[in-house]
């Protein structure tokens, strides 16, 4: 079971508050943009994605529960 | 001043945002409360009549929408100005191609760099008033740090700065739009010299940057050249002066907020988004596309809009107890910077280097407080501003 990272591209505005506030979670593109739409949250991060979450005043970012694939 | 045929009696609100009494002194404390009392979108009759955005919210919505509110000037024949400034007077897709120019330059990664400039700095300007045991932060220190700064950026002469800074004041803080207009044409002037130097010898600075730029797979024509340095002088020269200067007039005010930074300086970057958060200096205008019908009133094409988001984090359908300053909140929820695809660009360098700064005179000057009694004198107009803060502190 793991947290994804979910970030509206479309109103991302650069503002990179999610990296200042948890750079552990959160990457910026080379323009200062949210980089990490898709990306699962570490193990044991999870409020640290919240934070960061919440620090966006765009309300671009959101978090979802997903079943992580077993493998073979 | 009167008001439209399209506009309703009861969304019409007397406030005027250059000379307005409420912004004579606490104006984040007194605009807000205005705004708390308004509807969500007013109108007033002031500065050629104009409406007023004045939730969070509501704000974010219509900044996310250009086809309806655009930054043309051609739907905000108020705000022509010559040259055009560019790219916040433009809409997307021109505004993303010319953004992307600049983006780089000003991401994290790219201003980081300039920290230890920053820094080197912020202590000279700083041990240039220690031994005084006093300051007048605004002149002395707040007008010179960040247009030094940009000077340096843009590879221009520091010799300059008094003249800038002078041209820049007309532009933000002068009731009379005529003056306003003029005082753009003569930064206009100055800057069209530096381009025309860095076309001959480009360098390797900000002006040199934007005049290789290229949009379409073409190079940028001359009023896109122009229209470009223009805003990122017109950026750079007194938001962030304005802004040091309320923070520190706070924490002069606010020994016990003071004290939490010398203990802990690792709390200053979230102290400076909750100052911020109540000391926005600055906001921004669109204007309506076409005739339309939008939260509750009717909009016609080339109606102005005004964002004052210089306030909207102290907007109490938005922030939990706004008021309350507490450097320790777990998110400090503003739109200084302002929203959507024209989110200040300069976000990023102002926040280091107000960081910067605090750190610094944290460091040497610990404890200080204001020289004069009662509330400090405040300005309206497009960028908000202490008249004055007179500080001291045992030498």
């Amino acid at each position: 079971m793991g947290l994804r990272i979910r970030v509206d591209t479309t109103i991302c505005a650069g503002h990179a508050l999610c990296a200042a506030r948890e750079p552990w979670v959160y990457a910026l593109d080379a323009d200062g943009y949210c980089s990490s739409d898709g990306v699962m949250v570490p193990p044991g991060l999870e409020d640290q994605a919240r934070r960061g979450a919440r620090s966006c005043p765009e309300g671009a970012i959101t978090l979802w529960h997903e079943e992580e694939s077993s493998g073979a | 001043m009167s008001i439209p045929s399209h506009v309703p009696a009861d969304r019409v609100v007397d406030f005027d945002r250059f000379s307005g009494e409420e912004l004579s002194s606490c104006p984040h404390q007194r605009v807000s409360e205005l705004f708390r009392k308004s509807p969500a979108l007013f109108y007033t009759p002031h500065d050629r009549g104009h409406w007023v955005v004045a939730r969070a919210e509501l704000a974010r919505d219509m900044l996310r929408q250009p086809d309806k509110f655009s930054s043309h000037p051609r739907h905000n024949l108020a705000n022509l100005r010559k040259p055009r400034t560019l790219p916040n007077q433009s809409d997307p897709p021109e505004h993303t191609q010319l953004r992307r120019i600049v983006n780089g330059f000003f991401s994290p990664d790219g201003i980081r760099p300039l920290e230890p400039e920053i820094r080197a700095l912020a202590r000279e300007l700083i041990e240039g008033v220690l031994y005084r045991g006093g300051c007048e932060f605004v002149s002395d220190i707040a007008q010179i740090f960040p247009v030094v700064i940009f000077l340096r950026m843009a590879g221009a002469p520091l010799d300059d700065r008094p003249k800038l800074s002078a041209i820049a004041d007309r532009f933000t803080r002068s009731p009379e739009v005529q003056d306003r207009l003029a005082a753009l044409e003569d930064l206009a002037r100055y800057l069209q010299v530096l381009i025309d130097e860095r076309e001959h010898e480009p360098r390797d600075d900000l002006v040199s940057l934007v005049v290789q730029g290229r949009v379409d797979g073409r190079p940028l024509d001359a009023e896109e050249k122009i229209g470009m340095v223009t805003l990122l002088f017109l950026g750079g020269l007194d938001t962030v002066a304005a802004s040091l200067s309320f923070f520190m007039a706070f924490l002069a005010d606010h020994p016990g907020h003071c004290r939490e930074l010398t203990d802990d300086p690792s709390l200053i970057p979230q102290a400076i988004e909750e100052l911020a958060r109540v000391h926005g200096v600055a906001g921004t205008e669109r204007g309506v596309t076409q005739d339309m019908h939008y939260a509750g009133v009717d909009l016609k094409a080339g109606d102005r809009l005004v964002f004052p988001a210089h306030i909207y984090g102290l907007d109490d359908d938005w922030v939990e107890d706004p008021d309350r300053v507490d450097f320790r909140r777990p998110v400090s929820t503003h739109l200084v910077f302002g929203s959507g695809p024209h989110r200040c660009l300069g976000s990023h360098l102002a926040r280091m280097e107000m960081r910067v700064f605090l750190e610094e005179w944290l460091m040497r000057i610990p404890s200080f407080c204001r020289a004069s009694e009662g509330d400090v004198l405040t300005r309206g107009g497009l960028v908000w501003s202490p008249v004055r803060v007179d500080l001291r502190w045992p030498a």
